[in-house]
């Protein structure tokens, strides 16, 4: 059968005109946590294993760890990284199933003790203690010999479920670096198999919470297990304007260097998920009227409290009331440029101006960072932050203090343009950032720059062999505009084939302007139902079918697809710039829609919208002069 | 005092108060139990060797102890004293009778030792494969695949009857100049997905296609040279050549070996542990004396 698909497709490259595309694209989640995390083991999640999540994303159905119904992805991936914290990896479960390597040490008894009584919080909060470096690791529970074991039991799991041209299944982990409680985790990813990791157990934020040490060991690492790694930095949104910074963490200015280091290794960043969405923020980009999409701003870090913070991600504390007043009403502080990535971007280029490398020169993904699990993105079939806030009823409860399970978003993918479903060809793509983000939808979307694109290119029977031959892909960069001509893009845009039809493609302009200050538009460049731009470069509402009472909604408006060549109007030759497409989907049910339905209450009492306007991120094109 | 039965975090908080002070009191003396020896003999360490690394076979925790430094062993005695002499002071106490926490904790530590049998006798043979696979042949069902082109006239562009006239005119062309497979991206128009659907399963192409053209496709008959249609979906008019197609099929075992194997191996655990502490459960005699509320009849 294999020769048969083999001898189809080259047929398909060599028999016939140019239609073979030289990249299909792939759906995955590279971040993804399961038992073996101890948030998500000690917020109800004790039976969903690295097997149940290569299971659930290759479109089995699997018992919910938490209300152990049986569930199953709509639309199966095609590849999943499995992503459980380095910091005392699988070690919970280890304890409380009384494995003797711990179960018995001093430390295991107590939490034993603890368990038993119900006061798995404590547990957690000794855990966050030592993550967050207020008191050394404890040796018991992290060791080298328990790393090993661990580490090994997941390379075996991808091993299992890595089914090159099928399914791709990658070996990684979560450096979960979260100092005074601000988010700077990582997610790493390898692209070798079980014979290169042998060779060493993950560095975690508790060997350093720096991320120029965790560059470093990757580059030591790199070379010892003879492979590859990336870094894929999550969650700006809640880093204190530390995950983009303009400050190394030795206190020196960024410089050339650094830049060029961070880029190894971090060229591609995960800035739409369950816990937010990171493009931008309304207060930094007042003039987008879309900007204001799941804003996520649970802070927890506080001038002047120790932060009961994130061990990763969730933290269902029993605060004292005043604690829990304290934090909710100093939650709220003013939006950095370090914590978005738009102005990231921008930023990149003011660094590049200054110092002559750009460190913030990165493509864009979503990812879940479910703790069940279940890489779950759907709206209608939204599984949880943690297993606990799985439920209607749950979800209405706190995941973090003051941060209830209705305000997660059902978010976060990465569409990969990629040669074939591979390890290798996966990695590689992401490399070279041929890669998006989606916040769920499965909307598919080319994104080329050239200076040679024609309007009719947008009608092209084969928009990637157009794309490919006359310009670059996403994640590219143009230069020396020929003759100062003004690059012009290729963009097409499809809806999921089984979400809602497409509201407009955006381009998102970012340059530097005059005396090197940061600037920024958006530009609205095709729309459906036979809409225009006006004056002012707005373009009415789409419309809203979405039936509050019932939770259903049409696809009477929008479209099935949209195509287009722009030429940037306001071009000046001279000036660094980027752009990255924004696609809107028409008004579809959030999550929390369906759960005030079943729960029989008013969608206001959730906190949230009763509809959202999905999207697609592409990477950037950069134009350099 | 019902009340205090019923809270067993105070009951071991208690307990624990007493513990102190039966320490201050009777800390001395050597008469309050029955013994005050911990006989540290080889037997002992073997037996506590095996608990530790969960694996009960004497002579691997035999062959442990030989090799064991002066300064591990010392260690191991140490271990194995501390861990003695506190579960005497609880035994002492009656914990092991009336404590909650300590039930339960002797319980794990029985079901302990039975997984650790079970993971060690836990080998698959080829008749569990079968008969999981024979009893489980849902499970292992793989849908049917279709491989097919299309040529596609876009309905929003030329409005249904256009596109279907397009179609029709097209099909005659198509079969008349025997059009093969990779001829097709010479003829008809963009289509938003795909053009060639090489192995996709019903579900796949129903989320492109509508069900009811996905079913129309389904059953076609695989002809590398016949045109077929039009069909009608959502986005327009499609003429398909589809020159392959398989059923859906229960694979040979041989091809999921893996996936039963695994599958097996959860399922033994689970029997087995059930057999083990259901051989525990057997030695004794369970007089039940409560047989549930009385149901209410309205």
């Amino acid at each position: 059968m294999k020769e048969r698909i083999a001898a189809l497709a080259a047929a398909s490259l060599f028999g016939s005109i140019a239609t073979a595309q030289e990249t299909n694209l792939y759906w995955g989640d590279t971040h993804l946590h399961t038992s073996y995390s101890p948030d998500a083991y000690l917020m109800q999640n004790r039976s969903a294993t690295p097997d149940t999540a290569y299971r659930y994303a290759k479109g089995y159905p699997v018992v919910h760890p938490y209300h152990k119904a049986r569930v199953q992805i709509n639309t199966p991936l095609d590849f999943l990284v499995v992503t459980d914290h380095g910091e005392f990896m699988g070690v919970v479960p280890m304890v409380l199933q009384g494995d003797p390597r711990v179960a018995n040490s001093e430390t295991g008894k107590r939490f034993r003790a603890l368990a038993e009584q119900g006061k798995e919080i404590e547990v957690f909060g000794e855990l966050i203690a030592q993550v967050n470096g207020v008191v050394p690791p404890n040796p018991d529970l992290y060791n080298e010999e328990l790393n090993r074991s661990v580490w090994g039991e997941i390379m075996d799991a991808a091993d299992r479920n890595n089914e090159p041209g099928k399914f791709t299944a990658f070996m990684g982990w979560e450096w979960s670096s979260t100092p005074q409680g601000q988010n700077l985790h990582r997610v790493v990813v390898m692209k070798g198999n079980k014979s290169n990791g042998e060779t060493f157990i993950p560095y975690t934020s508790l060997d350093s919470d720096e991320p120029e040490d965790l560059w470093a060991w990757l580059e030591a690492t790199s070379k010892k297990a003879n492979t590859d790694f990336l870094a894929i930095p999550h969650n700006s949104n809640i880093s204190g304007g530390l995950m983009f910074p303009i400050v190394q963490s030795d206190g020196k200015a960024v410089d050339a260097d650094w830049a060029k280091l961070r880029m190894r290794w971090e060229p591609v960043v995960e800035m739409t998920q369950i816990k937010g969405d990171s493009e931008t923020h309304p207060r930094l980009s007042p003039n987008d009227e879309f900007a204001d999409y799941e804003t996520y701003e649970h802070l927890i870090a506080v001038e002047g409290v120790e932060a009961p913070s994130m061990f990763g991600d969730g933290f269902l504390g029993e605060l004292s009331e005043s604690d829990r007043k304290f934090i909710e009403q100093n939650e709220r502080r003013v939006v950095e440029f370090g914590d978005y990535a738009r102005t990231a971007l921008m930023r990149g280029l003011v660094v590049e101006d200054r110092v002559g490398a750009n460190p913030y020169k990165f493509a864009m993904i979503g990812a879940t960072d479910s703790h069940t699990a279940m890489a779950s993105a759907e709206e209608n079939n939204f599984h949880g932050k943690m297993a606990i806030d799985s439920t209607p009823g749950t979800k209405q409860k706190d995941v973090i203090p003051g941060t209830p399970g209705w305000d997660m978003g059902a978010a976060g993918l990465a569409g990969v343009w990629a040669t074939e479903n591979t390890r290798e060809a996966i990695f590689d793509a992401m490399q070279r950032k041929e890669v998006y983000a989606t916040t769920g939808p499965r909307i598919e979307l080319r994104f080329f720059g050239g200076f040679d694109f024609r309007d009719r290119d947008a009608r092209a029977r084969d928009i990637a062999s157009v794309g490919y031959s006359k310009g670059v892909p996403m994640g590219g960069d143009l230069t020396a505009a020929p003759g100062g001509k003004a690059p012009s893009f290729l963009i097409r845009a499809v809806k999921d084939p089984v979400d809602g039809n497409l509201d407009r493609i955006q381009v998102v302009k970012g340059w530097l302007g005059d005396d090197a200050l940061p600037m920024e538009k958006v530009f609205n460049v095709a729309m459906s139902d036979g809409r225009s731009v006006d004056a002012d470069g707005k373009v009415p509402p789409v419309g809203n079918t979405v039936d509050v009472a019932t939770g259903n909604y049409t696809n009477s408006i929008g479209t099935a697809e949209l195509a287009t060549v722009w030429t940037d109007p306001e071009f000046d030759a001279s000036k660094p710039a980027f752009y990255y497409v924004r696609v809107l989907q028409i008004p579809t049910p959030r999550h929390t829609l369906f759960d005030a339905i079943a729960l029989g209450i008013p969608v206001e009492e959730t906190g949230n919208p009763a509809t959202i306007q999905e999207r697609a991120y592409s990477s950037p094109i950069w134009y350099t002069p | 005092m019902k009340k205090l039965l019923r809270e067993p975090l105070l009951h071991f908080l208690v307990a624990g108060a007493a513990l102190f002070l039966l320490f201050e009191v009777a800390g001395n003396d050597e008469q309050a139990y029955d013994s005050k020896v911990i006989e540290v003999d080889r037997d002992a360490l073997l037996t506590f060797i095996q608990f530790r690394t969960r694996a009960f076979e004497p002579s691997i925790a035999e062959a442990r102890l030989a090799e064991l430094s002066e300064e591990a062993l010392a260690r191991l005695i140490d271990d194995y004293v501390r861990e003695e002499a506190l579960y005497r002071e609880a035994l002492a106490l009656g914990m092991d009778k009336n404590d909650y926490v300590i039930k339960r904790r002797m319980v794990q530590s029985v079901e302990f030792i039975t997984n650790g049998f079970v993971a060690a006798a836990t080998e698959v043979s080829d008749e569990d494969l079968r008969r999981q696979y024979d009893e489980n042949r849902e499970d292992y069902y793989i849908d049917p695949i279709a491989t097919f082109t299309h040529v596609f006239y876009n309905a929003q562009r030329h409005g249904d009857e256009q596109a279907r006239g397009m179609a029709l005119a097209k099909l005659a062309e198509l079969n008349r100049d025997g059009v093969n497979f990779n001829e097709a991206p010479r003829h008809g128009e963009r289509f938003p997905y795909l053009l060639n659907y090489v192995e996709r399963t019903p579900d796949y192409i129903a989320s492109h296609f509508g069900a009811e053209t996905a079913e129309s496709i389904f059953a076609l008959e695989p002809d590398e040279n016949t045109w077929a249609g039009p069909f009608v979906s959502s986005y327009g008019v499609h003429l398909v050549l589809l020159t392959n197609k398989a059923d859906g099929r229960y694979p040979d075992l041989d091809e999921v070996k893996d996936r039963v194997r695994q599958d097996v191996e959860r399922v033994k655990l689970n029997e087995a542990q059930d057999r083990a502490v259901q051989a525990i459960v057997d030695t004794y005699d369970v007089r039940r004396s409560y047989n549930g509320a009385p149901l209410s009849v309205d």
